[in-house]
């Protein structure tokens, strides 16, 4: 009882207080607009893969012509004939994207270093140039961008701070903390009903802001799940610090030096730990310059078109079964023109072994920093809200794995039709549509 | 004025306090600079390593169509520039391989931070952070005290009786504590001296000794400012939280809020526009792999008629090199013109957010340190540029030797030797020199400045009203 | 009741307060004199249950000060040398937060009664501390600790620094307390008002009450003789 009426008369102490109080408003402004910038990016992004997405619609319609016109291609490109699944795959104009969530609102995590559209063909690769990040300015992304986890993970322990810096040490300075004590009879419940009382009105401002986000876009009717999650990780954030802070406060005597140790344990955990780590990563990992992928993509590739014609047979008709009996496999004079068309099957093989050990490497990565959570929570926190927000390294590399599954879907259809002579007409290319963009 | 400053140093010598944070500060920073500078050694390393290889698989070329190798391209990788060991800008973000090709400028791909998932939103541990964020709040711990102390316990008006003027007192504060920070600042550079002796050379110390200024110009301004707030203010902890509500404004929030309004202002296309664009304005121009095509129709009139011959067969050249070459021409215009435009973007949000640093130096320090380091989106831009310079001369060599190394058009199957291959130069990486760039930061080191003379003001006039009680 | 038997206590090399023994009894003002260092805060420390002694025992009603701080806190009432209090708050708002702490709600006309009993003009209640003198901030100090009830009151140099027209008026309300049955006792330098308060007055010198008088037995003058020459010895 008595410790409910501490804690509602921090009210006073705080309205008191312009310092605290401006305080608040700025982490509200800031947080705010983090919400803002982060519905922002998933707003551009759902309108980007809507523009491509009835850009692919208008060029399909262009290809489908062909079809009800009798036509086997564009008349400038006479090479092209559609009737062939080679050909009518290609231009089926697959592409597959990394639809944002809408608790993206939340946080924008690594969404801007990672393409979030990629055309599907038969050559592609998720390494392949056009899966770079979107044009933006480089300062800009090293700097990041305001959105509601830096809010989160950098101003609320500077809110929570200013808070909470005088809180017994203003009145052992003052000289009544013993008056304080005399009354009281319990100095530490004393303390801890205030600061529960900050803690309260930070997580009622924290649930404020994550419902307006949620507001922003639609968070509650298609990821309700991620609302909980990320009120709960706020809360275990917001909790985590008032515990650093309590301690610090039940130790310290002066308002100085309590600031001085707050803002000390604060650069430590949210500069020096999470800098060092990253330093120390990119010394035992550095970045990977890709050269073996370059070289699967150039002289590998050369070694693997120069294999005698048997070779190259036998490693289709171990990737595709189906083609072994097909009518095209029984007819020698038709052989070599499918083999040529079937290429990019047994590329996609090395392009995928290319990839593996650089996946591999940077999971490599991904443990070392792993295994620093236990002495550097903010990467901790950082890494879960991406999570949440689906902006983390692992959805991109889900992203990139459902990109790899296409392509194989993609060239499976293709080989395995071309050696079977189907012939492409508008249902099929319709067919093909359907077959290849569903994940 | 020098007596109150020897006295305040002996002060600060004998503060056992000062001693332990300023060794535990000398300590990272010491690390900082080592652990840079291996990672720049490892990181050079890889690059030559990277580089050497792929030169050798060119130089291996046996035979080869000279189109066919410039579809086959090279790659050129980013390399580390010697100071980024103390400022790393934006080399984390910025892709590290450019592929080099006929037809098509690639963009620059696979950036460190896209290789792992989320470690710090303040970058590495390199000196820049420590010298950025850190170094300035231990100024400010230093400076918060300084007079409202003397104040507190009444030696204020002692020193005052005893002939010293406020204004004096409180410009000896400052350069106390700003001389700390030079300290520490040039020991920084003497230990980043002693491991990069080998390779420094006129440039980096150039540009060493502007970084070195800009540092010294902020340290100043964060040493005056809250001296300044020290002697104004009758409470040593009111100007201790509001030169930290200064700070934070300045180092976090500003830069943050600023920097992503400037892309708001200045809208860059998406790169989905931005290639259809490319795309469309290219269709415009010849197409090199098709023979169909009007302009490469008018291209071959006007060639023939050059020769003065009436078909293709009897040209003593290769006409599909020049068909190519004007493709790349025409290609080169429209590069010029989007990436143009896109440059011209970058400019004008970097000059907006230069105008930002007179809201807070601490933006002007960023640019500057970033700039000087050669670690900037300017320098950044300038590598491309610097690639795409080579890539032009690379794709004309292979082109020309399409044209006149002595095949027939249509003789795709004609191969260059292997001494052609070895004599088509390498990319070769041209340090950016200062003085080539050094216009684009005179705003940040005039605002620095500029804000030291606002301080140097507000020191004289602020404290002639000072209380001394 | 206030009772130390044979209270001893050092700080590393120094003794703060070495055998001592006193009694204040209910209705009972006592005031200990002595220079700084004599040991007059430690205590009033030990009283509060702030620090235990290293020998002898320190009760009130007959509750042991150390081991039973919490229960002996509901019955004291402290008034430090200074009552530096919340400054943004009134001098009401500060009682009423005071008596919460103590686990106390009281009506608003209640605690304004309480002020107006510990002499706070009626017209101070409602303004904020910062803009109070010393005496005012003394008076709130003691109308938080007769708001509590308390039976004890422990003043630690509770005149210094105030006019003589509030340092009349405390004494007047502190013999207010004891006729109303208060145990009051007093850490104090100044001879006069200690002399013109207390019931009874001890002298503490190097932490040893080296003499112990009622104080009808001395004038004020006689007072300070006497305490001049303990000193000097």
């Amino acid at each position: 009882m008595k410790g409910l009426s501490i804690f509602l008369y921090e009210w006073k102490h705080f309205v008191r207080s312009p310092f605290k109080l401006v305080a608040l408003l700025l982490f509200v402004v800031a947080a705010g607009y983090g919400l803002h910038n982060g519905a922002s990016l998933y707003e551009e992004q759902l309108a980007q893969i809507q523009q491509i997405e009835q850009q692919i619609e208008e060029q399909r319609e262009e290809y489908m012509a062909y079809y009800k016109e009798g036509k086997p291609g564009p008349e400038n490109a006479p090479w092209i004939d559609m009737s062939t699944p080679f050909w009518s795959i290609w231009f089926n104009g697959t592409y597959h994207f990394k639809n944002p969530s809408p608790t993206m609102v939340y946080s924008m995590g690594q969404a801007e270093q990672y393409g979030f559209y990629k055309r599907v063909t038969f050559w592609a690769s998720p390494y392949d140039a056009d899966m770079t990040k979107e044009i933006a300015n480089p300062e800009r992304l090293q700097t990041g961008t305001l959105d509601f986890a830096f809010a989160l993970l950098f101003l609320l322990p500077l809110l929570l701070l200013i808070l909470l810096y005088n809180l017994k040490s203003m009145e052992a300075e003052q000289g009544f903390l013993p008056l304080i004590e005399v009354q009281t009879a319990a100095k530490y419940t004393w303390l801890l009903s205030r600061v529960a009382f900050y803690v309260g009105l930070v997580f009622l401002v924290l649930m404020g802001l994550l419902l307006y986000g949620a507001s922003l876009t639609t968070v509650f009717t298609s990821a309700a799940g991620g609302f909980g999650q990320i009120l709960l990780y706020s809360a275990l954030y917001l909790l985590f610090w008032a515990t650093i802070y309590y301690l610090l406060l039940f130790n310290g005597t002066t308002v100085m030096g309590n600031t001085l140790r707050m803002v000390g344990v604060w650069l430590i955990l949210a500069f020096l730990i999470p800098a060092g780590v990253h330093q120390w990563v990119s010394i035992e990992k550095p970045a990977n310059l890709m050269t073996d992928l370059i070289d699967a993509t150039r002289d590998e590739r050369q070694k693997l078109y120069d294999r005698p014609d048997s070779v190259i047979q036998a490693q289709l008709n171990d990737l595709f079964p189906e083609i072994v009996d097909s009518p095209v496999a029984r007819d020698s004079s038709k052989t070599s023109f499918a083999r040529s068309y079937s290429a990019s099957a047994y590329v996609n093989e090395l392009m995928k072994e290319s990839i593996a050990p650089i996946e591999a490497e940077n999971q490599v990565k991904n443990k070392l920093v792993r295994a620093s959570y236990w002495f550097n929570p903010l990467t901790y926190f950082q890494n879960r809200i991406n999570r949440i927000s689906q902006t983390h390294y692992d959805d991109y590399q889900a992203y990139r794995d459902e990109i790899q599954g296409l392509i194989d879907r993609q060239i499976q259809t293709m080989v395995v039709d071309t050696w079977n002579e189907v012939k492409v007409d508008q249902e099929k290319f319709v067919d093909y549509h359907k077959i290849l963009n569903t994940y | 004025m020098w007596q109150i400053i020897k006295n305040e140093w002996v002060y600060l010598s004998r503060n056992k306090t000062l001693l332990v944070v300023s060794s535990g500060f000398v300590l990272v920073l010491l690390v900082a600079v080592w652990l840079g500078h291996r990672q720049t050694q490892e990181q050079q390393q890889r690059y030559e390593l990277a580089q050497k290889e792929l030169r050798q698989q060119w130089e291996n070329i046996d035979g080869m169509n000279p189109h066919g190798a410039a579809h086959y391209g090279t790659y050129v990788f980013k390399p580390a520039g010697l100071l980024s060991s103390l400022d790393e800008g934006v080399n984390n973000v910025t892709g590290k391989v450019l592929r080099v090709e006929g037809h098509v400028q690639n963009e620059i791909v696979y950036s460190e931070a896209s290789q792992m998932q989320f470690v710090s939103k303040f970058g590495k541990l390199k000196t820049a952070l420590l010298l950025q964020y850190i170094l300035p709040l231990l100024l400010l711990f230093l400076a918060f005290h300084s007079v409202s102390s003397e104040k507190q316990n009444g030696r204020l008006k002692l020193l005052v009786l005893q002939g010293a003027k406020p204004s004096t007192l409180v410009w000896a504060k400052t350069l106390s504590v700003w001389s700390y920070g030079m300290l520490l600042l040039s020991l920084t550079f003497l230990v980043y001296l002693l491991f990069n002796g080998a390779s420094l050379n006129a440039e980096v110390i150039n540009r060493s000794l502007w970084f070195y200024l800009s540092y010294a110009l902020y340290y100043f301004v964060i040493s005056g400012l809250t001296v300044l707030f020290s002697a104004r203010w009758q409470n040593a902890t009111i100007a201790l939280t509001s030169m930290l509500g200064i700070w934070m404004l300045w180092t976090i929030f500003l830069p943050n809020i600023l920097l992503t309004s400037v892309e708001k202002w200045h809208e860059l296309p998406s790169r989905n526009a931005f290639q259809a664009a490319m795309k469309e304005d290219r269709s415009k121009g010849i197409d090199g792999h098709n023979p169909a095509d009007d302009r490469s129709k008018e291209l071959e009139d006007k060639t023939l008629s050059e020769y003065g011959v009436d078909s293709l067969s009897q040209l003593p050249i290769n006409f599909d090199g020049l068909v190519m070459q004007a493709d790349e021409e025409y290609g080169n215009q429209v590069w010029d013109k989007h990436f143009g435009n896109l440059r011209k973007v970058f400019t004008q949000q970097k000059q907006s957010y230069q105008l930002a640093g007179i809201l807070s130096p601490f933006i002007s320090l960023q640019n500057a340190s970033m700039g000087f380091s050669a670690s900037d989106n300017l320098h950044h831009q300038e590598f491309l540029a610097q690639v795409e310079h080579y890539r032009r001369g690379f794709i004309k060599t292979l082109n020309d030797k399409h044209a006149y190394g002595g095949s027939k058009t249509g003789d795709w199957g004609w191969e260059a030797d292997n001494d052609f291959f070895k004599s088509v130069p390498d990319y070769e990486y041209n340090s950016i020199a200062l003085n080539s760039v050094f216009g684009h930061y005179i705003p940040d080191l005039l605002l620095l400045a500029g804000w030291s003379l606002l301080i140097s003001l507000l020191l004289g006039v602020g404290t002639r009203k000072m209380q001394l009680i | 009741m206030i009772q130390i038997q044979n209270a001893s206590k050092s700080f590393k090399d120094t003794t703060a307060v070495k055998d001592l023994n006193l009694e204040v009894g209910k209705g009972e003002i006592v005031g200990l004199l002595g220079a700084n260092g004599a040991g007059k805060s430690t205590t009033i420390n030990m009283l509060l249950g702030f620090i235990s002694p290293d020998s002898g025992t320190v009760t009130i009603d007959q509750l042991d000060t150390t081991k039973k701080a919490a229960e002996i806190r509901k019955r004291i009432g402290y008034i430090p040398e200074n009552v530096n209090l919340y400054p943004y708050l009134s001098g009401l708002e500060n009682l009423d937060y005071f008596c919460r702490l103590a686990g106390l709600k009281y009506k608003k006309h209640e605690l304004q009664e309480v002020l107006n009993t510990c002499g706070l003009q009626p017209e101070a209640h409602q303004q904020k501390v910062s803009g109070y003198s010393k005496g005012m901030r003394q008076k709130v100090g003691i109308a938080i600790a007769y708001a509590k009830k308390a039976a004890v009151y422990l003043l630690d140099e509770p005149a210094s620094g105030l006019d003589p027209l509030a340092s009349n008026e405390l004494s007047d309300l502190l013999k207010k307390l004891a006729a109303e049955g208060a145990t009051i006792l007093m850490a104090s330098h100044d001879i006069f008002r200690v002399r013109e308060v207390c019931h009874r007055i001890g002298i503490l010198k190097n932490g040893t009450l080296v003499k112990e008088l009622r104080s009808e037995e001395v004038s004020a003058n006689e007072l300070e003789s006497l305490y001049l020459e303990y000193m000097k010895n």
